[in-house]
């Protein structure tokens, strides 16, 4: 059953910083997994709630946001901004019972292009341990 | 402490004379507050003729809009030429002074009266026959400084019932005499200045008595029962569509709901008119959907774009018309995520409101 799941992953990234790194893994002919859809936004500050509400209710199994570490932000706080959304959306799902866990936010610098491909692994790896959302399979909601 | 002026009539006749008097004595242009309307119920109502200041219901014990979304619309943020005396719940004023920090509309050049609250009936019984035999009811559980039981759920459950940044706080909970007498609380230079003149006892106390205590303990106790009643706590999915599965898609939750002030809300633009493709596209996904779609992504999309600023006021609970607890639920969530910022809506007008601006060192442990 493990095996055959093939999670959908949407890796939103910052068009500085994540981009960058997914360039430099590319670069260097680093593999990431191929179910990981990559969505870049000029500024992960600049992802709104509901971007990251709705691919969890619409069909993903999981949504990663990577943004420049603290102190790096071409806007000065949208990284802290994009924190304090993606604080709010975990603690609405918590409270209504849901599972906050497909969400992750992670610090991903230009020159990091291991540390994207690992994420990208990881929380894939992550996702498929869970098993498919159960949110994104319903036909009631 | 602040100091107070305790005058020598029933509360709702002191502040009509006191409206009266600030319109009569050209201290402001006009007053906003509730009123009769062809004497069957009451709405809002801005009110510049002395002699119609009769008709005014300061409080009434309905809540036919939210007064302060209402209030908001008409101070915009263009500057007022002069005053407006504004009676308004302290719900309705957490909300207008949650709007003014959302940069809606202007605190300035408004005398804000407020008062300690017993809460409201749900504003479907203003129709039922004759609403006025709650009104006496209503009285006298406040002077024994009790709510009703069928009072909003969300009023039984409140615990915000003494006003923030009210310019005068009238008490009524809790004041047994409160038909010969009432006690105006000082809170600002510009309340001082509308009671200048007016005759009465001048003193000093605080607003927060024994009996508000009480009804606060008893308000607390009944937000966890409710609470516990719905799950609130264990809801998931099922839960979830369980209360929400009946929901028609009207939109008058959030029609009414005063921080929900958006000219086009995002869940009634493009975006979301689903093309045929997307429908069959559902269907191959999803082997069916519900219509009308995405029910839940608009009441967390809901939950994500207000319920930090939700100030309990039950208006959505009230106009829903297949009964569903939408206020219960949005406050919940909401006290999360406002604990989570540190944040009560409508209470400090200095505070900045959680997604104006973030900070350097918080939410550390967020990060995987
Ligand atoms: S969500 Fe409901 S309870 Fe909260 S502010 Fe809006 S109308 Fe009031
Ligand atoms: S749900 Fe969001 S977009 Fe819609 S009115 Fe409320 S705050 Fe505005
Ligand atoms: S008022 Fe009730 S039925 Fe209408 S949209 Fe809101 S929850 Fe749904």
């Amino acid at each position: 059953m493990a095996e055959s799941f093939d999670p959908k992953i949407l890796y939103v990234m910052c068009g500085w910083c994540g981009t960058g790194g997914a360039e430099t893994a590319s670069a260097y002919g680093m593999y990431y997994p191929e179910n990981v859809r990559i969505f870049r936004v000029n500024c992960t500050g600049a992802l709104s709630t509901v971007h990251m509400l709705r691919p969890l209710l619409e069909g993903a199994d999981g949504l990663v946001i990577s943004g420049c570490h603290p102190g790096d932000c071409h806007y000065d706080d949208g990284n802290f901004m994009a924190r304090r959304k993606v604080a709010l959306v975990k603690t609405i799902l918590d409270s209504l019972g849901l599972d906050s866990d497909r969400l992750w936010f992670r610090y991903v610098a230009h020159g990091e292009a291991r540390r994207f491909v690992d994420t990208a692994a990881e929380f894939t790896d992550h996702i498929k341990s869970k098993g498919p959302n159960p949110l994104a399979t319903r036909s009631d909601t | 402490m602040p100091k107070t002026l305790t005058v020598n009539r029933g509360a709702s006749d002191a502040v009509r004379a006191l409206l009266r008097s600030l319109i009569e004595g050209g201290k402001v242009e006009g007053v906003f507050t509730l009123a009769r309307v062809n004497n069957k119920g009451v709405g809002y109502a801005l009110i510049r003729d002395p002699e119609k200041i009769e008709q005014a219901e300061p409080f009434y014990p309905w809540m036919p809009s939210s007064g302060g979304k209402q209030l908001s619309r008409l101070v915009s943020l263009s500057r007022r030429p002069r005053p407006l005396a504004v009676v308004l719940r302290p719900c309705e004023l957490r909300a207008f002074v949650e709007l003014v920090k959302l940069e809606q509309c202007r605190r300035d050049k408004l005398v804000l009266i407020s008062s300690t609250c017993g809460g409201v009936y749900p504003v479907e019984t203003l129709s039922d026959g004759n609403p006025d035999d709650r009104v006496p009811r209503y009285w006298n559980g406040l002077k024994a400084g009790e709510g009703q039981p069928d009072a909003r759920d969300s009023c039984r459950a409140c615990k915000h019932f003494i006003p923030y940044n009210a310019d005068l706080t009238v008490a009524l909970v809790g004041c047994g005499d409160l038909d010969e007498k009432c006690t105006f609380f000082v809170n600002s230079e510009a309340g001082q200045a509308c009671l200048e003149g007016q005759g009465g006892v001048w003193g000093q106390s605080a607003v927060e008595t024994e009996a508000t205590e009480k009804l606060a303990a008893a308000r607390d106790a009944e937000r966890e029962r409710q609470r516990e009643e719905l799950h609130l706590g264990s809801l998931g999915i099922e839960g979830l569509v369980g209360i929400f599965g009946k929901c028609v898609g009207c939109r008058s939750c959030r029609e009414v709901c005063p921080i929900c002030y958006c000219t086009l809300c995002d869940f009634d633009s493009a975006k979301y008119e689903n093309e045929p493709a997307w429908f069959a596209r559902e269907l191959n996904s999803r082997k069916g959907v519900r219509v009308p779609p995405a029910t839940l992504l608009f009441q967390m999309g809901r939950m994500v774009h207000m319920s930090v600023s939700c100030v309990g006021c039950g208006m959505c609970s009230d106009v829903c018309p297949v009964n569903i607890p939408v206020a219960t639920l949005f406050s919940s969530v909401g006290e999360a995520n406002q604990k989570l910022f540190d944040y009560v809506p409508g209470k400090d007008e200095s505070q900045k409101p959680p997604f104006v601006k973030a900070e350097l060192n918080e939410l550390e442990n967020l990060t995987v």
